[in-house]
């Protein structure tokens, strides 16, 4: 089992012991995290860490999650969606339903802790089925892009939303104007996990042979769903304009695209653009392919995330932390990690990948020290041990509330 | 040896919060920043050196690399980045100045630059978490082993956000320390000449290592301090 020291020889043992000390401020309070699943998706997969690391540390910390039917399911997706900016109309039947789900919740779930931190849209609601004491902090954490919400669907959550103490974005454009303080926590990616711990070269080896990478070209690759906007094609006309200068070979690697008509749509549109090109490989992986990711990512001499709309974008985290430079579209996230010509590229055009990318592949030296800065650069602000840290500092903010500085000496 | 001559690192740590407050244009930027309380002016001028402490950015602080790259506008990032926001003791002062500064810019220009959508200025302030490192120093070797230990937010806190808390812009706390206990005149000057605006922590921190050890390999050997 992984324990918080074994992340010591990665941040070093100062971060660990001051992580300790923050800690022992915040001795046996209560913290319950909530969210609506406990398999699939970024949210459970940080919790999966997030959870026994701060126990380990000495915080009482429960993950608790709602049940809901796939009635319940579909409308929170379409809520996901619609807070992304996608145009969808609510039924007050729909509104209803999903409140009287989260009221059935609460009759099943015992949220009395000193931090309750509620996890995207499905449980937001629940805290009105709660006595709502000053002792208890409620917080809201919203993992999802909410620069452009659906206005209707917003008002309404905004209400359910009002009486949290605090929120929490990933990115300051994805705040909104509320009645309580808002903080900001990266997402963060795990060092130890499989997809991103040190392979060692056999391990590598074996499995990029399984997936038919050529060791002789030049390796470019983009790890992401087949969506449009993450502009898959527009990878391939890129690789296209370099492959006509120097000889390369490209692989888009994604999942989820059988059980999704759009991305198997935008998969084919891709293949279509691939033609009969045999140094282009499209692959998709079943889920829990961390391992081959992980290869595929140490194999390459370039990592792409061409993306017109992104999030926050992890999967450039976990390429730079391979010691890889990434170009990565300007787009969301991807434009607080990629600082152009130190860590990566950041490009706004398949001319300016393919440009960068041939720039890169001539470049190797360069490469190497951008690969470096960029591993350096995911150390300071994107692994797990930041996230724990941020959580500890806020819980002690809202114990301070009120104070813009909090002496704890 | 007193209690005086040991030197406490801290930690800090920031918590960014921000207001949900955003500017598409140079306009809405003036505007909401002549409202804005103390702390947001502090982090987006004073509190930049964290986020690029391995590297120190084109501009040195959040306003100036906005309109640089997102407005284009790289005269008014250039006054912008000019400016030293340590020349004033007070906040309020300072976001006067930088209103002045965006103002008059703005009255020479013919349009109001706007930024592409996905570019605008989110504002922020933030909390700062002070902690005791549990790292300590009562005499040169010591002191140096901690420079090259602690965090680049402790090495921030006491080189640069001490010159506020000092209300001195030649005020750091290493050098305090250094004066206080009478090391030489000569390394506290090569100290005090490091214009700390100019660099990122990562190579504040590298160049206090080297003045140390000069001095270290010159003058005293490990010398416990009285």
């Amino acid at each position: 089992m992984i324990t918080l020291d074994d992340y010591s020889d990665i941040v070093g043992k100062n971060y660990i012991e001051n992580l300790k000390y923050l800690a022992k401020k915040l001795k046996n309070k209560k913290v319950i995290m909530l969210n609506s699943t406990k398999e699939g998706g970024g949210v459970a997969e940080i919790l999966h860490r997030l959870v026994p690391l701060l126990n380990e540390l000495g915080i009482n910390c429960k993950w608790e999650i709602i049940n809901g039917d796939d009635k319940f399911f579909n409308i929170t997706k379409k809520m996901h969606n619609a807070l992304q900016g996608q145009n969808f109309n609510f039924s007050d039947e729909e509104y209803n339903y999903y409140l009287k789900i989260n009221n059935e919740n609460s009759k099943n779930l015992d949220l009395n802790a000193d931090f309750i931190v509620v996890h995207d849209p499905q449980p937001l609601p629940i805290i009105s089925n709660y006595n709502n004491s000053k002792k208890n902090k409620w917080i809201w954490r919203c993992h999802i892009d909410l620069s452009k919400p659906n206005l209707n669907l917003w008002k309404f959550l905004k209400c359910h939303l009002t009486p949290y103490d605090a929120s929490i974005f990933s990115l300051a454009k994805f705040s909104r104007t509320l009645p309580h303080p808002q903080f900001l926590v990266a997402p963060s990616i795990d060092p130890l996990s499989d997809k991103n711990r040190d392979l060692s070269a056999k391990e590598v080896e074996t499995i990029i042979k399984k997936l038919g990478v050529n060791k002789n070209k030049p390796l470019i690759l983009q790890i992401s769903r087949f969506d449009r906007f993450k502009n898959p094609i527009g990878v391939v006309k890129a690789y296209k304009l370099v492959k006509n200068e120097l000889d390369c070979q490209l692989i888009l690697a994604g999942g989820g695209a059988t059980d999704d008509p759009e991305g198997m749509k935008v998969f084919k549109e891709v293949k279509r653009e691939a033609g009969h090109d045999k140094d282009i490989k499209l692959l998709i992986l079943p889920q829990n392919s961390n391992l081959e990711i992980n290869a595929l990512q140490r194999t390459a001499d370039v990592i792409i995330q061409n993306s017109s709309k992104e999030g926050f974008g992890l999967v450039v985290t976990e390429g730079m932390w391979k010691e890889k430079p990434v170009i990565g579209g300007a787009a969301g996230g991807i434009t607080i990690q990629i600082f152009n010509d130190y860590n990566g590229f950041l490009i706004h055009s398949n001319e300016g990948a393919a440009y960068r990318i041939r720039y890169l592949l001539n470049r190797p030296r360069k490469s190497r020290d951008m690969g470096r800065h960029a591993k350096e650069f995911v150390r300071n602000n994107f692994l797990i041990t930041r996230h724990v840290r941020d959580y500890l500092a806020i819980f002690l903010a809202l114990e301070n509330q009120g104070k813009n500085i909090i002496n704890l000496f | 040896m007193n209690n005086k001559s040991i030197f406490k690192f801290y930690d800090y740590n920031l918590i960014i919060s921000p207001t949900g407050q955003k500017a598409s244009n140079l306009k809405e930027f003036l505007n909401i920043l002549e409202e804005s309380e103390d702390n947001v002016i502090y982090y987006h001028l004073f509190q930049s050196p964290i986020k690029h402490h391995l590297r120190y950015p084109v501009y040195p602080n959040d306003f100036a690399n906005w309109a640089a790259d997102s407005l284009g506008d790289f005269a008014l990032a250039e006054k912008l980045a000019n400016f030293d926001p340590y020349d004033f003791h007070e906040v309020g002062s300072v976001k006067n100045e930088i209103a002045n500064i965006v103002e008059g810019h703005l009255w020479d220009l013919p349009t109001v630059p706007w930024a592409r959508p996905g570019f605008e200025f989110y504002f922020c302030s933030s909390i700062s978490l002070i902690f005791n490192s549990r790292i300590s120093a009562s005499n040169l070797n010591q002191f140096k082993e901690g420079i090259l230990k602690v965090s680049a937010n402790s090495i921030y806190y006491h080189f640069f956000e001490a010159r506020r808390r000092n209300k001195n812009k030649m005020s750091d706390d290493f050098t305090l320390w250094l004066k206080e206990n009478s090391y030489e005149e000569k390394v506290i000057k090569k100290i005090q000449d490091i214009d700390f605006y100019f660099y990122s922590i990562s190579e504040i921190r590298h160049r206090l290592l080297k003045i140390l050890s000069y001095y270290e390999e010159n003058n005293l050997e490990n010398q416990d301090l009285v």
